[in-house]
């Protein structure tokens, strides 16, 4: 009976801890959103600061590309290029088509790596372009033609503690600067 | 008060008199809420009584006195509890006058036969029984006893028994939120369901049994409470986000960490069905405590 007491105990213990159960996770949960959500409508009607979540192979339609993150790989090496000492590359290969009626630019700046995605102020940092030939990357000022469809890749240097889930973000800018939506395509 | 009654020996759990007048044992039971008293002799004589009951009635004309199959039953009320020795010792010497001047003989009330009798509490039935009775009744006891050790426990049955038993109290965990009641209170039926899903199933509670029918009622009601926890989730944020109760499952820690909120409710609902889930574990032990067979005779007053 004393035996059957200390068992009773110790498991009443480990219950109320509200230990972490199998599959279960302290991560930011990532989750795909229901189309864009939590923005609001303009008195030109614009819908403006909305945001929305997706996966690998999703396509975000955005106010003037539709855009789709194919494939996300981790790795040490990519290609001829090697992460330095206590770093690890992500590579993400984006189609992206131009869906409004005038030329669009992309540049470094668009699809950045972010992760810390709990946070009020997540971490992020911009792709670059290794001295890699034959692989088309990400460059400033990539044009792309009105109904034109790019592909290309985006390479990331992180620590490699990083972990998942992380996201690639693409922000809508008007040219008035005005912030528009935000996508976000998790890697979990 | 108990004193005062003649030949009074023993008093036993609160409401039996036991005692020996003029070489009669005689047993006094009263019944607290109604004041009757039940004077009872285990004895051997002639049938008719007809002159005993006239002779009794003189004390008391309410009184019913009855003589069948070998047991002199008085039977008396009372106006006042503390009226019991006044009323029945007349009733004692004039009984047990009669029965000696009529050759009664006193028996054992299992047997029958003239002997030397025992006030004995027999699994609770306490009366005067013969020595050769005592014994044959420990031997039954035990006889019962050991066939009870060799009574095998189906225990992959009774896991089974055990989580087929959780469902319920499972059911009506939610059942109870979505009502906007405390849930934990189902803790009480999950952890009793587990036992007697057990015992049903495994047809027999031994230690191991007991065990793993607490440990399975335990899980069973964190798995009321996750699961619980889980829909709580999903309908909130399922309009906004494509999930379902899966995700919504394993983003708990998660919103455990961000929501002092739901923290609180989170821990507070895990704690009362906790708690409460200890009645439930009685009925464990209960049913644990049925398969050990043990007895209790004894001579009292020795």
């Amino acid at each position: 009976m004393k035996y059957l007491k200390s068992l009773l105990l110790i498991t009443t213990i480990v219950l109320l801890t509200g230990c972490t159960l199998p599959f279960q996770s302290e991560k930011y949960p990532a989750w795909s959103t229901n189309g864009l959500i939590d923005g609001k409508t303009l008195d030109d009607g614009r819908i403006v600061e909305a945001y929305q979540g997706l996966g690998i192979n999703e396509t975000a339609h955005t106010r003037w590309l539709d855009f789709i993150i194919q494939d996300v790989t981790v790795c040490d090496t990519f290609e001829t290029y090697k992460a330095p000492n206590g770093k690890k590359l992500v590579v993400a290969s984006i189609e992206v088509t131009n869906t409004s009626d005038s030329k669009q630019k992309l540049s470094l700046e668009d699809f950045p790596l972010m992760w810390n995605l709990e946070k009020e102020e997540a971490s992020y940092t911009y792709s670059f372009i290794p001295d890699i030939p034959n692989v088309n990357f990400l460059k400033d000022n990539l044009t792309i033609d009105v109904k034109e469809t790019v592909n290309f890749k985006t390479i990331y240097e992180v620590d490699d503690t990083l972990t998942r889930p992380f996201a690639i973000y693409y922000g809508e800018l008007y040219s008035d600067d005005l912030e528009g939506n935000s996508y976000y395509i998790y890697v979990r | 008060m108990d004193k005062n009654i003649n030949g009074f020996k023993i008093k036993y759990g609160g409401n039996i008199y036991a005692g020996n007048i003029n070489g009669f044992n005689y047993l006094i039971k009263y019944d607290n809420t109604s004041l009757v008293y039940n004077l009872y002799f285990n004895i051997l004589g002639k049938e008719d009584i007809k002159d005993l009951s006239k002779e009794i009635k003189k004390i008391d004309k309410d009184i019913t006195i009855i003589y069948k199959n070998n047991v002199l039953s008085i039977v008396g009320s009372l106006r006042e509890i503390k009226d019991l020795a006044k009323v029945i010792n007349p009733i004692l010497e004039n009984i047990t006058k009669y029965l000696k001047d009529k050759n009664y003989k006193e028996i054992c009330k299992h047997c029958k036969e003239i002997k030397k009798v025992y006030l004995t509490d027999n699994e609770g039935e306490i009366n005067y029984f013969c020595d050769d009775c005592y014994k044959e009744f420990i031997k039954i006891a035990e006889y019962k006893k050991n066939n009870s050790k060799n009574v095998k426990e189906h225990t992959f049955k009774g896991i089974v028994g055990a989580i087929i038993g959780i469902i319920p109290g499972i059911l009506l965990w939610l059942l109870l939120s979505y009502l906007k009641l405390e849930p934990g209170i189902a803790g009480i039926f999950i952890t009793m369901g587990a036992a007697l899903g057990f015992k049903h199933f495994g047809k027999v509670m031994k230690v191991s049994g007991l065990v793993i029918s607490i440990i399975i009622g335990l899980l069973g009601v964190l798995i009321a409470h996750e699961l619980n926890c889980s829909i709580y989730i999903y309908n909130l944020y399922k309009t906004d986000f494509l999930i379902n109760l899966w995700d919504a499952y394993k983003s708990i820690p998660y919103y455990l960490s961000r929501n002092n909120e739901f923290k609180e409710s989170f821990t507070n609902a895990l704690s009362i069905g906790l708690i409460l889930s200890i009645i439930g574990i009685f009925s464990s032990y209960s049913l644990y405590r049925q398969s050990i067979y043990t007895y209790q005779i004894k001579r009292i007053g020795e």
